[in-house]
């Protein structure tokens, strides 16, 4: 059967949530979650050198020392 | 008796929906039959489907209890054990209050404690994020500032500032740490670390 899921994409944290019978539930990240934020996780998109693309927790912690690969609200 | 008094009802109301006036249609038995059937069927179907929706509301609410109990007492072997490191710690400050000469005897004390709770996390799969001199990893490290060292590899962690732990292979706290970078200035026009070449 198809999912429906909703997206949530915030200035300061992201979730998605997949509809399971009549309610949504949060999807966790594999990540793991933001740090007060629950479920959801921060809104961080980030580019390594090697190519690799960081979302999320890991995003944010490298944001700091690669602020110039990282997309972020800040 | 009931069913097929019920289904004529229903192909009635049919043939008045689309027409807006009564219309009789004339079928086969054996159609009617199998009309029938097939109605009594869907009705069986539909009550089928909400029991079956009762009965998942219902299992979902006994699991999320479940699940909640769980979470309430998944701890207590845990905090069982932590209980000796509490009763060690209230046992040496209680010796220390009394004679606070031998400060070496103290700290050895102190040690053997802080020793047992290390063996006791490690018994429970947590393990400490060896960071110190390794570069910068965000899966399992976080930056929280950089100092310049034109020695060591870009982005190493020179210095950790908060532990980093890992329970059964999970980050539970990542290692704040201070990273070292190559140059001086940090201007977005100097190439600092290779990401800002078309900038550059």
């Amino acid at each position: 059967m198809a999912k429906v899921i909703g997206i949530d994409l915030g200035t300061s944290n992201s979730a998605a949530a997949v509809m399971e019978g009549d309610r949504p539930v949060i999807i966790p990240s594999a990540e793991g979650a933001g740090v007060a934020s629950g479920k959801a996780f921060p809104s961080f998109v980030a580019f390594t050198k090697d190519g690799q693309k960081l979302v999320g927790e890991p995003a944010r912690r490298q944001a700091s020392i690669k602020a110039q690969s990282t997309i972020f609200s800040p | 008796m009931n069913k097929n008094s019920h289904s004529e009802k229903d192909k009635d109301s049919q043939a008045q929906d689309q027409d807006g006036k009564k219309e009789t249609v004339v079928i086969l038995k054996e159609e009617f039959d199998r009309l029938t059937a097939e109605a009594q069927k869907a009705k069986e179907y539909w009550d089928r489907l909400l029991r079956q929706q009762a009965d998942f509301d219902n299992t979902r609410k006994r699991l999320d209890k479940e699940k909640q109990d769980f979470v309430k007492f998944a701890n207590e072997e845990l905090i069982f054990e932590l209980l000796t490191v509490l009763d060690d710690l209230e046992r040496t400050v209680e010796l220390a209050q009394e004679k606070h000469e031998d400060l070496s005897a103290f700290l050895k004390g102190v040690e053997m404690i802080l020793a047992h709770l290390y063996d006791l996390l490690k018994k429970f799969g947590v393990k400490p994020i060896d960071a110190q001199g390794k570069i910068f990893d965000p899966h399992f490290h976080e930056a929280l500032m950089q100092v310049e060292n034109k020695d060591l590899p870009e982005h190493t962690v020179v210095e950790e500032l908060q532990k980093g732990y890992l329970l059964n292979d999970r980050v539970i706290r990542t290692t704040k740490a201070k990273v070292s970078k190559k140059t001086v200035d940090d201007f977005p026009s100097t190439n600092a670390d290779g990401d800002m070449e078309k900038e550059a």
